[in-house]
């Protein structure tokens, strides 16, 4: 958000179900399954 | 046994329209994965990973969440982690983060006995907005003026009576330049997101129906900007968190 002076500031952090807005960014999908796959490899 | 359980509601058994593109992605890189409802016969031991995607009604039930976060750690591998899942359910995060230098939207926690008008005009609020530190999208959300405070104290109070109620001011640019969704994956910001009121709504979630996106390279804050607000730490103080 825009504060009252300009500054950027904070509302909300979402990790756990955020709204991803991945058809507005076409290689977005693309981003997060490889962080999802590296993720995978490490831990199982 | 699939790769990934991609956790979601019932009302999305088949994942929320956001989520299937992510989940065509990972298929793509040969995982197995499908979508679970997460308090329906959800069986942690069937995948070696939960990602949680649209489990968009854990807030009025969330020690139920949390117990079902645990026991799908205590057999699979949980995404978002358990840890990450616990702290992030509850927007009492925003005072962890301040505390830790980043600029949030000032923020009041209401106690039981405050008055909203008290509360507004001691900080010269015009307006403010009261929401549930437990709250999924804009669920319980109050749009309040300073002088309807006195009405709006009853449902300020009921939110209060079921946990932790939070007040902000509303922030005059909300109607001007909107919210900006700053998206990252694996620490790196992936993509920007402009989130506008529809006129004659307040509020951006996508139930309701108050919210029209633009993704652009103008939408991308610079690097500067993200650096002086303090939001690139973000990512990196909470790793266990893809995104």
């Amino acid at each position: 958000m825009t504060g009252e002076n300009g500054e950027a500031l904070l509302i909300e952090l979402e990790l756990i179900e955020p709204r991803l807005f991945l058809r507005a960014a076409p290689d977005a999908a693309a981003h997060y399954a490889l962080a999802v796959a590296k993720r995978f490899s490490l831990t199982t | 046994m699939l790769d990934i359980a991609v956790a979601t509601s019932g009302d999305y058994p088949d994942l929320d329209e956001d989520s299937v593109p992510l989940l065509d992605a990972l298929r793509s890189l040969g995982l197995r994965c499908e979508p679970r409802v997460w308090d329906s016969g959800f069986d942690p031991a069937a995948a070696r990973m939960c990602l949680i995607r649209s489990t968009w009604d854990y807030d009025s039930r969330r020690e139920e969440f949390l117990a079902w976060a645990r026991d799908t750690n205590d057999q699979a591998t949980l995404l978002p982690s358990l840890e990450t899942v616990i702290w992030n359910t509850d927007k009492r995060y925003l005072s962890d983060l301040e505390a830790r230098g980043v600029e949030v939207v000032p923020t009041v926690w209401l106690s039981r006995g405050d008055r909203l008008s008290e509360v507004m005009a001691a900080r010269g609020w015009e307006r403010a907005v009261v929401k549930p530190a437990v709250a999924a999208g804009s669920r319980g959300l109050i749009r309040v003026g300073l002088a309807e405070a006195p009405s709006a104290q009853p449902a300020a109070d009921a939110l209060l009576e079921r946990g932790t109620v939070l007040v902000q001011p509303f922030l005059s640019s909300v109607e001007s330049d909107g919210e900006l969704s700053l998206l990252f994956a694996d620490g790196e910001l992936t993509h920007a997101v402009r989130k506008l009121a529809r006129p004659g709504t307040s509020a951006f979630s996508p139930s309701t129906g108050g919210l029209s996106c633009s993704s652009s390279p103008a939408t991308r804050p610079s690097p500067r900007r993200i650096r002086l607000s303090r939001l690139s730490m973000i990512p990196r103080l909470w790793r266990g968190s893809i995104w």
